[in-house]
């Protein structure tokens, strides 16, 4: 990913025009930059604005709701790895021909 | 003209004109005509509804067996499932006027139609009898894909369809019993009539245990016929569950498993129809959670939520249907980078996953505040917890992975063309009910609302209730920051990434520790198996022989002293008995 690098197959197809960034070799950070910003911005709206009327006071902690989203993908991230040990199987695991190719 | 079309079609339950249109479709060789027929059948229905004569009592009966059955009844609740599907089915119909095959839209038709005309049924055993047209309709369209694999998964469908149609029938006959009649009514779950129902139900819903069928289905079914599979039978579910079953407190449990479970698995699975089978079951969750909380708000919020979920849901298997049409898969390992020649398409699925994450502005946010405002304080925290948990997990496998998986990523380097024109324009019309929805101001919201079952406290929360900071902000804070955890993840080559064989499901409980436990068992007994049987063969052999030595003819009772002595003796006792007996009675 050097600085000089640049969008590859720009406008050779019909989606580039719209969505041809998401090609860019830097997508990657910018999405994290940008998910960072947006989420950043969202968190910050929040302990302003504050979370109106809540059945639980856990709720009106602020960013628990952010803590929660970020633990529930970071959760899942984790728990992927012994799962796929747990219930992975072979492609041909159902008589060697019910994969879901249907 | 408003008088002519009410007695025309005034009390004909607007499921039977689509059954209808599906055999003369089937029929139809001329594609042009069955083009005709399929939208036309939706479209009359629709006529149909607009003009009904009345509500809350029933319009059209039919005597059998002593019984007078309601074939068409219009209640609010129905109004609102009624209308979706049968918009549902018309989309639909655009959606597959490219496939030249009448079976196909008959089929899907007949399934369409038996569900609406299952909402519209006036009482269980009317909504019994079209359940199970449906389910043998919707076989069809997942025997049409013609592989070994469908054949499977086609005749499981039925063996637990059936059991589930039993299970409701044996409920059905059992309120007769207990009623009198068969008319819908509110159950507490108590007896044996509501146990069946519930469980007869539950398979259709998807309950927890009872769910592989849909997943199964969904993925191995025709790529119309997903789209179909997808809703309908689960919606009709929710339905009856939301008629016979509000406020029946073991739902709210049910539904919180629902919620995340399914979720765990899923985010092991490549095959995305699949992905969204699971999403769709953790929906159904939250819904069956909504039930069972049972409040006017949390039932508004139900019908609310299954109106959104049905367009979004059609919406994205409608995408995902364009992907496997064009490149024969939906795996996620297989695709990527599809956006460059499928612009339109990619761009619907934008719209399909921001509306099945809740994103404000778009249809699944109104639904989906809702019910989480209506299960806040009437369930336990943890439910609340659970559905909390359920949304951000939703918004990584459906918001981030599909769109990431298919259209962006890194590139399979397919290049097909984007959808036929029939899929962009049912597509368009999918991703416009969810934005009219979404959107305030363009009237989608409160048109909705006017049908909720409770209009007062539907209009209260429109007013005040709905578009708060606090629901806006929660939702905004769950999807922006699951996101950001999944880019960070991303970034780090951390994120989690499908398995491209078979992931298994609640059928690892049999086949790893109960296949397992039964190779245990039966190693245990071929080695204590013999012992054992040799020790209660010796010990009964003891106790026979001991029997024997002493009461056989040859016995030890019957040699020696005491043998010939007996006879004297039993005499001697029979005397003196004879004696006293003589004595007392003088």
């Amino acid at each position: 990913m050097s600085d000089q690098a640049q969008p590859r197959d720009t406008n050779r197809y019909p989606g580039d025009r719209i969505f041809g960034w998401t090609n860019h070799p830097r997508a990657g950070l910018y999405c994290l930059i940008a998910a960072a910003v947006f989420a950043g911005i969202v968190l910050l709206a929040s302990i302003a604005l504050g979370m109106g009327r809540t059945v639980y006071p856990i709720a009106s902690t602020p960013g628990f709701f952010a803590l929660l989203g970020f633990l529930t993908v970071g959760g899942l991230a984790v728990l992927a790895i012994p799962l796929t040990r747990l219930l992975g199987r072979s492609e041909d695991f159902y008589d060697g021909k019910d994969a879901s190719d249907g | 003209m408003v008088d002519a079309l009410q007695s025309l079609f005034g009390s004909s339950n607007p499921g039977f004109l689509l059954i209808l249109a599906g055999v003369i479709a089937y029929v139809a060789r001329h594609s042009i005509a069955r083009g005709v027929v399929t939208i036309g059948g939706p479209l009359l229905g629709l006529i149909a509804l607009i003009f009904h004569q009345a509500q809350g009592t029933p319009l059209s009966t039919v005597e059998f067996m002593d019984l007078t059955l309601a074939l068409y009844q219009v209640e609010r609740v129905s109004i609102v499932f009624g209308t979706a599907f049968l918009i549902a089915a018309l989309i639909h119909s655009i959606y597959a006027l490219h496939e030249e095959d009448p079976l196909q839209d008959a089929a899907s038709l007949v399934f369409a139609g038996a569900a609406t005309s299952a909402v519209f049924a006036g009482d269980l055993m009317v909504l019994f009898i079209f359940w199970e047209i449906a389910t043998l309709a919707a076989a069809l369209l997942i025997l049409r894909t013609g592989t070994d694999a469908a054949y499977k998964a086609a005749l499981r469908f039925l063996g637990i369809q059936i059991l589930g149609g039993i299970l409701l029938l044996e409920g059905v006959i059992f309120m007769l019993k207990d009623y009198g009649d068969v008319s819908f009514r509110v159950l507490e779950i108590e007896g044996k009539g509501a146990w069946f129902l519930l469980l007869g139900i539950g398979v259709k819903a998807a309950f927890p245990v009872l769910h592989t069928w849909f997943q199964d289905t969904v993925s191995k079914a025709t790529v119309t016929g997903a789209i179909t599979l997808s809703v309908f039978t689960t919606m009709l579910a929710v339905y009856t569950l939301l008629r016979v079953f509000p406020g029946a407190d073991l739902l709210i449990a049910i539904g919180a498993v629902m919620a995340v479970f399914p979720l765990v698995i899923a985010v092991l699975v490549d095959d995305l129809r699949r992905v969204m089978a699971y999403v769709v079951t953790a929906q159904l969750g939250l819904m069956i959670c909504g039930i069972g909380v049972g409040s006017d708000l949390a039932l508004n919020g139900v019908t609310a939520y299954a109106f959104c979920h049905i367009f979004f849901t059609i919406l994205i298997f409608m995408v995902l249907g364009v992907v496997k049409h064009r490149t024969g898969t939906t795996n996620a390992s297989e695709l990527g980078g599809l956006y460059r020649t499928m612009p339109a398409t990619t761009g619907f699925c934008l719209v399909a996953v921001l509306s099945v994450i809740g994103m404000p502005l778009f249809s699944g946010f109104v639904g989906h505040a809702m019910m989480l405002n209506a299960i806040a304080g009437k369930a336990d925290i943890w439910v609340w917890g659970a559905m909390l948990v359920s949304a951000a997990a939703i918004a990584f496998l459906a918001g981030v992975r599909v769109p990431i998986s298919t259209f962006f990523g890194s590139d399979a380097g397919k290049r097909p063309e984007d959808a036929p024109f029939s899929m962009v324009l049912a597509m368009g019309l999918a991703a416009a009910a969810c934005i009219w929805v979404g959107v305030p101001v363009l009237g989608g919201t409160s048109f909705l609302f006017e049908f909720l079952p409770s209009e007062v406290a539907a209009s209260s929360y429109l007013e005040r209730g709905l578009w708060t900071s606090g629901n806006v902000l929660t939702h905004l804070q769950l999807i922006s920051f699951a996101v950001f955890a999944f880019a960070l993840l991303s970034f780090f080559g951390r994120a989690p990434s499908t398995y491209s064989g078979t992931v298994l499901d609640v059928d690892w409980v049999w086949r790893k520790p109960g296949f397992e436990t039964a190779v245990w068992l039966g190693a245990v007994y071929s080695k204590i198996g013999p012992a054992t049987t040799h020790a209660l063969k010796s010990l009964s052999r003891k106790v026979y022989d001991s029997i024997e030595n002493t009461f056989s003819p040859q016995g030890e009772l019957s040699r020696g002293p005491l043998s010939s002595g007996m006879a004297v003796w039993t005499s001697v006792m029979l005397a003196v008995v004879l004696i006293l007996s003589l004595v007392s009675g003088m």
